[in-house]
């Protein structure tokens, strides 16, 4: 399906947001929270998880911090910020109003399709 | 660390600048594929498989990181090298500036009015300085997806803006310091104590980036205090006791002060 796929990754920083909201995070389990959610369809590549991280950073809506883990790599950890949550809400009112205008938008009349 | 996945990624980053950044990127990757790759054994999948989905599931890497990108950064962090090194440069002068005015006022008062004209000199210098530095200091910079064009644009409108009232706030705090100090050293003739009032403004600039939104600047914030308080503890101490060397041991304290918050900070982030 294209159209979900393509509507993922343009609202993967809400995503984030969303997933960061009820808890601290690192990318992998962000990652397997959507793959999960989604039944197993998708899921996201490192790289676009990356540059949404980045990019929420720099928004200051999310703080990251280094993991402490006992073997392996360290992990990089997210929580969300005052500012991640202000705009959290802000995109889920936005979100909200699209769903309705698209709905409103590819309304057929006559026969129900 | 799974040996297959350090050597894949490390093949990844082959060729790549070595910046904090890209350093970043790739011990986050690390962390993350380890994670999920362990994962997925845990879930029956074959050593083989489990790194096939892993490998397959990196992305555009590169694209995140790539050749243009790393070069901007660099030259973005050169610049603000740049800027740091004259805002100190500018500072200096600004002490400096009383220099002048004491000397003339001292050995030479007839020609007064030279050191005068001299002293306002170096501060004009000095403020031009600062607006320069503040002028090439590279602004935020983001590069989106190209799914993600429109709400970039819409980005980089917004943080243009913050960033435009940032500037303005500054530059009114700089005129009102340099105002202040010509009127209160021109009615007290206190050159030589004067120049303490850019000190203040220093902080001050600190404080209102500080409550403007700008968290970065909470180091240099704590580092202004505590120099500001150090030199006006040396001028204190050295007037009041005329023992100007027990000046040396302020700021030893001072640097001492700095580097233990700064270990506080760390530590706390660690």
């Amino acid at each position: 399906m294209p159209i979900a796929a393509d509507l993922i990754r343009g609202h993967t920083e809400t995503i984030i947001l969303a997933h960061l909201y009820s808890r601290d995070s690192y990318g992998y389990e962000v990652n397997k929270s959507i793959y999960e959610k989604s039944g197993g369809r998708y899921e996201l590549k490192e790289a676009t998880l990356y540059g949404a991280f980045r990019r929420l950073e720099e928004a200051g809506r999310i703080e990251s911090f280094w993991g402490d883990e006992n073997t392996g790599a360290r992990r990089r950890y997210y929580r969300i910020t005052e500012r991640g949550r202000s705009a959290l809400r802000e995109n889920l009112d936005e979100w909200g109003d699209a769903k309705k205008l698209i709905d409103i938008l590819i309304q057929t009349e006559g026969e129900r399709l | 660390m799974n040996e297959r996945i350090s050597k894949h990624i490390d093949e990844l980053f082959m060729g790549v600048e070595h910046t904090r950044q890209a350093a970043d990127i790739k011990e986050e990757l690390a962390g993350n594929l380890q994670a999920k790759y362990d994962d997925l054994l845990s879930n029956g999948l074959s050593e083989e498989e489990a790194f096939e989905n892993v490998i397959s599931g990196i992305g555009d890497i590169k694209g995140l990181l790539g050749a243009g990108q790393i070069r901007e950064v660099e030259s973005a962090y050169r610049r603000r090298q740049t800027s740091s090194l004259l805002k100190g440069l500018a500072i200096t002068l600004f002490v400096v500036s009383a220099i002048p005015i004491i000397f003339f006022t001292t050995f030479i008062p007839s020609l007064e009015i030279i050191g005068v004209i001299s002293s306002i000199g170096i501060v004009a210098a000095a403020v031009g300085i600062v607006v320069y530095a503040a002028s090439i200091k590279p602004e935020k910079y983001k590069k989106g997806d190209d799914t993600f064009v429109e709400e970039y644009k819409e980005k980089v409108t917004g943080g243009d803006k913050r960033q435009r009232l940032r500037g303005a706030v500054s530059s009114t705090l700089w005129l009102t310091v340099v105002t202040i100090y010509l009127a209160v050293s021109f009615m007290t003739h206190s050159w030589h104590l004067t120049w303490l009032i850019f000190l203040a403004g220093a902080l001050a600039q600190n404080i209102v980036m500080y409550m403007m939104g700008d968290t970065r600047r909470v180091g240099k914030l704590i580092g202004s205090t505590v120099w500001t308080a150090a030199i006006i503890s040396y001028f204190v101490i050295g007037f009041l006791t005329g023992q100007w060397f027990w000046g040396a041991f302020v700021f030893l304290v001072a640097a001492l002060l700095q580097q233990l918050v700064r270990l506080i900070r760390i530590w706390n982030e660690v």
